[in-house]
């Protein structure tokens, strides 16, 4: 996808996403042959002896990464990174330092491909892929379905310890109106866009606003709240962690740590509010110049397995996007069932919105208001 | 960041005069006593409680449960935490050679010989102290970045000589300043070549600072965290930055058992340095 | 060859200060050049750094300025004479910083002092415990303190266990405050305990016998002669504490920002290279003529820092 196509998207949809337009077809057999690139040469089809992918921290099962090892005599070796941004400098700065798969959200996907840092997949090599849910698949950042599988989804929302705050919190406007009394008992997500797209959205806007005047009043009802709540600042593994030890009985969190945090405190609840949250798809793609691009493959490939993706989705607390594995009923009862870690999307509609980021100019317009926030 | 200055403790002590204070003590003495048992106790509490913490067999918080090695069974048995620390140990020995050799020779330049662009140096050396790390990490992510030199081993170790190099010269340096060059004159004077010269005499009298500015080069490259962030490349991360991986995670426990681990070492390395100073002194 | 060398000093001394020299060019001073370079350009549409050449990075900085005198206490101890949100941000990160240096510094001066005057026996223990967490790892004892501080941690649940109400310490300006005094106490208490060491202590009687009080034989006597000490320990840990990351993120929970971090997040959060650059130099240069400054004031004759 070029660069004006993809603006044309994030610019006129107004928060209605491709994926949940696509979700009514949810019933729908996969349709494996759309996705089939134009048949290539494969170019290599041994099995390299090691894969190097750069993963979220966190997110991914050893016992998987072990099966792999035993079924295919490939060693997996995982490097963490803890933002989108973050993983694609190491790309964009002097190229592939030698990574053969990477987990970008869905963003940094149509960026890093408009950028050309991606490989296009060869799907004959993936044909697990037809068990993907179809839902998530011709995505609004890669419509085609060239470069990515999907590995995880979920929600940013909100997490709190029941016992602590005194009703349940269903909305961002509840959060933005935090209580006094529990003046620096909140968190918030450190990171520039889901931060505003909260303040943009209990002001009725879209998380993607481009327009100075709604992300500064977006700024200053944020600037508000940290006055009167004192709220932290912190990324979301770190905000789980403050929730478990009690630093912060509410905070902003996404979907896999709030599952934790919630293993380890039954207090603890998840809630995606419904005044619009940020819905996310991590996803699997080769960047180029990936040195076994083949064996990458082969992995996303076993990755899409049934049994493999329900294993990696129990273990980490994932909301698997491998259809296949549900309806075989793999997955732990607890997680399937929960409308938090598995939220009927169709349901929701307009309540789920994807970030758009990646143009230049609107990011600075966000990160100067979210400077000015974090130095108020 | 340390100080050149910590290396002096590790030469001869000067004769002690007689602590009068303690002989007869004063109201004086006995704030400056408190003050220092403060301090000890501000500097060794946090750390005895995470080591305490780390033979704790509960997951979260500060309540103790029972004594158990489950944490270190899990460090140990954890391929890439061990993977994390080789990378560190192997930065650090190439770290520390290839400054403490570079650092070494161009002190003995500096101190030895006389040229123009000396006072250029001088101050050049001092910037890396000076300059904050994360602006030097940067820089180099930016520059082996436009050079397309593939992030590893050798960003980290090349980054690592970058800022351990001056504090090695800014040692050595102090060194060669008090520095008896007769010893070598003789020599010279009973037919020693200079290569013979500085084999025997110089190198040999030189060896207690660079002993020391090696100790100071290694625990540098060991400790840095901000710098190794953004050179690290494919599977070369060292245990600092796994350790900030984890820490950002909130507490867990096997952090607790490396911090343990980490700190045992670098007991040990304080002990060698010790007996390698005693050692210098007989 | 060996011949060439040895009668020209010139040449000896070329060949000793090239690997060095080499190194300091190569992977110091290029890369700082390269991020100049950079500091200038403006964003391409994909936001990467692109010709054509700009001043707009640096101007961004002060884009916001007013004057407006003003004292506060709150988040950090401010006074100021102009305001503007990075303006602000370099001011508020010097002064945390020039704070923590000046409490660094009271709290070893005693201790380096005790130290200096213990017998011998018990000085090299008492040196071997200031080395201890000297040597280890900083990210370590920064998250020592984190689990000291923390809401479940150590102190509150003491706390708890006497019946008493827990505090909030951690993510707080004065938890900072103590992340940073913490982990630069070493760096200060070395040096001190260095030239203390060296400190011949029949000066102070000789000034006392020509009849100064301990006050003047302190400040007259001893604080010249100790002040390499001090210039040493407080640029170690000034310099630090300024462009500080670990401690921000891990003792201020957001709550409190530095140069340092705002920096880090312009290259990790939006990759807005040009702008991260102009920031970095520009706090680069701010330290070093600080560094410099402090430097001259204090050094008088002396030539070294050792």
């Amino acid at each position: 996808m070029n660069r004006r196509r993809f603006l044309q998207f994030s610019a006129g949809l107004g928060g209605m996403s491709a994926l949940i337009a696509a979700c009514g077809s949810t019933s729908q057999s996969p349709n494996v042959s759309s996705t089939q690139p134009a048949a290539s040469a494969p170019s290599d089809q041994k099995l390299a002896k090691t894969l190097n992918w750069y993963n979220w921290g966190n997110y991914v099962a050893d016992s998987i990464l072990q099966k792999f090892k035993e079924e295919f005599g490939v060693t997996v070796n995982v490097d963490t990174y803890s933002s989108n941004e973050e993983m694609e400098a190491k790309f964009k700065a002097g190229g592939n330092p030698g990574y053969d798969l990477i987990t970008p959200s869905d963003y940094m996907v149509s960026k890093m491909a408009a950028a050309g840092l991606l490989e296009k997949l060869d799907f004959n090599n993936i044909p697990n892929y037809a068990l993907i849910d179809p839902s998530l698949k011709n995505t609004y950042f890669d419509p085609t379905n060239e470069y990515s599988v999907a590995y995880n989804w979920g929600t940013t929302g909100f997490a709190y310890n029941k016992n602590k705050v005194p009703e349940p919190i269903t909305s961002w406007k509840q959060v933005i109106e935090w209580p006094a009394e529990l003046r620096g008992k909140l968190g918030m997500l450190d990171d520039v866009r889901e931060l505003l797209a909260v303040g943009l959205r209990v002001l009725g806007y879209s998380g993607n606003s481009s327009s100075p005047a709604e992300i500064n009043a977006a700024r200053d009802l944020l600037i508000e709240l940290k006055r009167r709540a004192n709220y932290t600042l912190t990324d979301s593994p770190t905000a789980g962690a403050n929730l478990v030890a009690g630093d912060v009985v509410g905070t902003m969190i996404y979907t896999p740590e709030a599952v934790t945090a919630r293993e380890q405190n039954p207090d603890i609840v998840y809630v995606i509010p419904g005044d619009v949250s940020t819905i996310w798809q991590d996803n699997l793609c080769i960047p180029k110049g990936a040195p076994s691009k083949y064996t990458a493959e082969v992995f996303i490939n076993f990755l899409c397995r049934p049994d493999i993706a329900a294993e990696n989705a129990n273990e980490i607390g994932l909301a698997t996007p491998c259809a296949e594995a549900i309806k075989q009923g793999l997955i732990d009862e607890a997680l399937i069932k929960d409308k938090t870690v598995y939220p009927d999307v169709a349901a929701m509609g307009n309540a789920l919105e994807f970030l758009r980021k990646g143009d230049p100019a609107v990011d600075e317009l966000f990160q100067r208001a979210f400077d000015e926030i974090r130095s108020a | 960041m340390a100080t050149e200055s910590t290396v002096v403790y590790l030469g001869e002590h000067t004769e002690t005069w007689p602590p009068r204070e303690l002989q007869r003590p004063s109201l004086g003495t006995f704030a400056l006593v408190a003050v220092t048992l403060f301090t000890f106790a501000f500097l060794y509490v946090p750390i005895v409680v995470l080591v305490f913490f780390s033979f704790n067999s509960a997951r979260s918080g500060a309540v103790w449960e029972q004594f158990s090695l489950r944490w270190y069974e899990r460090v140990l048995s954890n391929p890439r935490i061990l993977e994390a620390a080789m990378n560190s140990l192997i930065v650090a020995l190439l770290a520390t050679l290839g400054s403490v050799v570079i650092g070494t020779l161009m002190a003995l330049a500096m101190e030895r010989y006389r040229f123009r662009s000396q006072p250029l140096w001088d101050g050049l050396l001092y910037l890396p102290v000076i300059v904050p790390e994360i602006v030097m990490g940067i820089s180099l992510l930016l520059f082996f970045a436009a050079v397309r030199l593939e992030r590893g081993i050798v960003t980290l170790v090349i980054s690592h000589i970058a800022f351990c190099m001056p504090f090695v010269y800014l040692t050595m340096r102090a060194r060669l300043a008090d520095f008896d060059r007769s010893l070598e004159e003789a020599a010279q004077d009973l037919g020693a070549n200079e290569w013979v010269t500085f084999r025997r005499i110089t190198l040999p009298l030189l060896m207690p600072g660079i002993i020391s500015s090696a100790l100071l080069a290694f625990t540098l490259s060991l400790d840095d965290f901000v710098i190794s962030f953004f050179v690290t490349g494919v599977g070369s991360q060292t245990l600092p930055v796994y350790i900030w991986g984890q820490i950002r995670r909130g507490v867990t426990p096997e952090v607790n058992a490396i911090s343990t681990l980490m700190l045992a070492l670098s007991i040990i390395l304080v002990l060698i340095s010790q007996l390698l100073q005693r050692r210098q002194r007989v | 060859m060996m011949q060439l060398f040895r009668r020209h000093p010139q040449l000896q001394a070329a060949a000793l200060m090239f690997p060095g020299a080499f190194w300091l060019i190569a992977f110091f001073l290029i890369p700082l050049a390269i991020m100049g370079v950079i500091s200038f350009m403006s964003r391409d549409a994909l936001g990467d750094p692109a010709p054509p050449y700009t001043l707009n990075n640096y101007l961004d900085i002060f884009r916001d300025v007013r004057f407006n005198p003003s004292i506060s206490l709150d988040g950090g101890f401010t006074v100021r004479l102009i305001e503007g949100l990075y303006v602000d941000l370099f001011w508020r990160s010097l002064w945390l910083s020039l704070i923590s240096t000046v409490i660094t510094l009271l709290i070893a001066f005693p201790v380096a002092l005790f130290m200096a005057r213990l017998p011998r026996r018990y000085r090299n223990l008492a040196l071997f415990a200031v080395m201890i967490p000297f040597w280890t790892n900083f990210l370590v004892r920064t998250y020592a303190l984190q689990f000291m501080l923390r809401g479940n941690g150590p102190i509150n649940t003491l706390l708890r266990a006497l019946g008493l109400a827990p505090i909030e310490l951690l993510f707080t300006p004065t938890a900072v405050m103590l992340g940073l005094v913490y982990g630069n106490l070493p760096f200060m208490i070395l040096p001190l305990y260095t030239s203390l060491e060296k400190f011949d202590w029949t000066m102070i009687e000789a000034a006392q016998d020509l009849g100064a009080n301990a006050w003047q034989a302190f400040r007259r006597v001893m604080l010249p002669l100790v002040s390499p000490g001090v210039v040493a320990g407080s640029i170690l840990t000034f310099v630090p504490a300024v462009g500080s990351y670990v401690t921000v993120d891990l003792m201020g929970g957001g709550r409190t920002n530095m140069i340092g971090y705002s920096i880090a997040q312009q290259f990790s959060t939006i990759a807005n290279w040009p702008f991260g650059s102009a920031m970095a130099l520009l706090m680069m240069i701010v330290v070093t003529v600080a560094a410099v400054l402090y430097f001259r004031s204090s050094r008088g004759e002396q030539r070294t820092i050792v």
